[in-house]
């Protein structure tokens, strides 16, 4: 799942029109917009509006495997052009002076810079940093939920010291919007790394599927865990797998028994997949 | 390929850290300011980090050489162990860094001097007994010389120190800084090797076996100590087989006369490391194979690990001189 957190409407409409995202009806704390695999969060302005809306985001999403996050938006610079776009290397809050560093694992065509996160909109501009008023928050929650590299900010410039601030919605969107394609790019490498993470963990229905089996100790959980992460990722199907603990399950008693005779079996299977590396 | 550097505020003018920096003259430069702060945070994947890491450029204030674990070392009375870096340039599965830090980016302390002056005090304090000192703990001594020149830089240094013995480990083939210094008999580069199968499967990126022999080669020839490091052997139906090869492939080029030390060990990973590195990389056969705690650390059955370094040991002993095998010994 990759998330999309925006602070203002005008901010993610073109992230929301690119993915072809629809508007949830379910749900009434953020406006949110939803496909299969994305979905895009308006959080408001401010550090507590996109705190809230990541953890709730986050929240709603506890089940999924893996998650990636962007936070797009729009932000204040001294030098860059407006309509520039850039990834974040790091996050100071002005605030807390706590700094935060994205991992630029991405190659991507959008250059990187540094973010000052503000509690108010920042006129004076810092010589080789962006301003906004999110991305510490963001992150900060963010990491909660996710690892830092599936964690990351693109901010576009809409104003600087000669340019002021537009209220024009239109043109806020304009300006992501004409840095869509690399954007896209961006997240299209961030899905890829995200799957990578998720790939390596086990769909919760199918989780719940083997615990109901028998009863496991927490010990237990970690060891049949570890069995079944490895004999899926060498080509074993949960239904497979499923069908062993099954056919183990039947010839014993006791569901204490049952545990072990389930993790000898599914470990012994382990053994013989990795003796020759 | 590096990502990034990240650069301590102190550091950042020192004469080190611009010889750096000018390498990477296109990569993002972030001012940062104690390594920490991008190094330590917990919510970090090591696994993905390791695939496109970043270089950190740090100043280490204390501690500089440490005292080895115990059982670490080559028949010495005296062992220290130094960093000038954190983690390794390859990815090779059983390594214990895997699960020793959050982050896959690596650290390099700038300030050599200061671990120079630390190491002339040690030996101060040990009068004129011979001092170790193992540089190879905490990265691959020589893997990143063109970038950190730690060999350039230690070598006179440990030259000019009597009692001062120093252990280079690596799986590279970086010995170019070293052939231009005169050899010093008390500058021993320990290269590690696994046999071609455990190579394939999990020394990424590391250079191939012939060519690490090559670099041995060229050491020997101009004069150099070297030391060779079987360690982790590793389990699977061919090790046997396989192990003899390697060394018949070794030593139809090195003669072992002119070795150093040589040493040898079972694979093992302290529990804690395990957890973390099974974690990570939960689809590596190596952590799936038949493995058991014992004095809290993991390894193979103490049945199947003796009888796998009996094997290797006597093949070992076949082609060197018993007073240069220093087994890695970690049972009680």
């Amino acid at each position: 799942m990759l998330i999309w957190v925006a602070a203002l409407h005008c901010e993610a409409k073109p992230v929301i029109d690119f993915l072809r995202l629809k508007k949830s009806h379910d749900h009434h704390a953020f406006d949110l917009y939803q496909a299969d695999n994305a979905c895009c969060i308006v959080s408001g302005i401010g550090k507590l509006n996109v705190a809230a809306a990541t953890a709730w985001i986050a929240a709603l999403h506890q089940q999924s495997r893996s998650i990636g996050w962007i936070n797009i938006g729009t932000a204040g610079s001294r030098s860059y052009a407006i309509g520039s776009a850039w990834t974040i290397n790091k996050i100071t809050d002005i605030e807390s002076g706590h700094s935060y560093y994205p991992v630029p694992l991405i190659n991507s065509r959008l250059p990187s810079e540094q973010c000052q996160t503000h509690n108010k909109p920042d006129s004076e501009y810092h010589l080789q940093s962006l301003s906004d008023m999110e991305a510490s928050a963001f992150f900060a929650t963010a990491t909660r939920f996710s690892s830092a590299e599936l964690i990351h900010c693109i901010k576009v410039v809409s104003d600087n010291s000669v340019t002021p601030c537009s209220r024009n919605k239109n043109e806020v969107s304009q300006l992501i919007q004409q840095n869509m394609q690399p954007i896209a790019e961006f997240s299209q490498t961030l899905t890829a790394l995200n799957q990578q993470i998720a790939q390596m963990a086990l769909a919760e229905p199918d989780w719940q599927r083997f615990l109901a089996t028998a009863h496991f100790s927490q010990t237990q959980k970690t060891q049949l865990k570890n069995c079944l992460r490895f004999l899926c990722s060498q080509g074993d199907s949960i239904d497979t797998l499923m069908a062993m603990v099954s056919a183990t399950v039947g010839t014993n008693a006791s569901s204490n028994c049952n545990s072990q005779s389930i993790l000898s079996c599914l470990a012994q299977r382990r053994i013989d997949l990795s003796r020759n590396l | 390929m590096v990502s990034c550097v990240y650069v301590e505020s102190s550091i950042k003018d020192h004469e080190r850290t611009l010889r750096i920096l000018a390498r990477f003259k296109t990569t993002p430069v972030v001012e940062i300011e104690h390594h920490g702060e991008v190094f330590n945070p917990s919510a970090q994947n090591f696994r993905l980090q390791k695939s496109n890491p970043a270089l950190i450029l740090a100043h280490k204030n204390n501690r500089h050489a440490l005292p080895t674990p115990e059982g670490y070392g080559l028949g010495g009375k005296h062992n220290y162990y130094f960093s000038h870096m954190l983690n390794c340039l390859y990815d090779c599965r059983y390594c214990f860094l895997q699960g020793m830090y959050n982050s896959a980016h690596q650290v390099i302390f700038v300030n050599y001097e200061d671990f120079d002056e630390d190491i002339t005090q040690i030996c101060a304090q040990h009068n004129s007994e011979p001092v170790w000192f193992f540089s190879g703990y905490d990265c691959d001594s020589l893997a990143y010389e063109p970038v950190t020149q730690f060999a350039n830089f230690f070598v006179p240094s440990f030259n000019k120190i009597d009692n001062a013995w120093l252990e280079l480990r690596t799986k590279s083939t970086q010995v170019r800084q070293l052939l231009k210094h005169q050899p010093c008999d008390r500058i021993v580069t320990a290269f590690s090797f696994t046999e071609q199968h455990s190579h394939d499967k999990l020394e990424h990126g590391v250079p191939s076996i012939e060519k690490r022999i090559d670099a041995m080669r060229l050491l020997v020839d101009a004069g150099w100590p070297i030391g060779l490091r079987f360690d982790p052997i590793i389990y699977h139906d061919n090790y046997r087989a396989s192990f003899s090869h390697l060394l018949d492939t070794i030593f139809s080029t090195i003669d072992p006369n002119q070795l150093h030390s040589v040493s040898l060990g079972a694979f093992r990973l302290p529990k804690n490391n395990f957890k973390q590195v099974n974690k990570l990389y939960p689809d590596e056969p190596l952590f799936a194979q038949n493995l058991a705690l014992n004095s809290g650390i993991i390894g193979y059955p103490l049945e199947q690990e003796q009888e796998m370094m009996r094997y290797c040991e006597q093949q070992l002993l076949q082609h060197i001189p018993a007073h240069c095998y220093h087994p890695c010994e970690w049972h009680e």
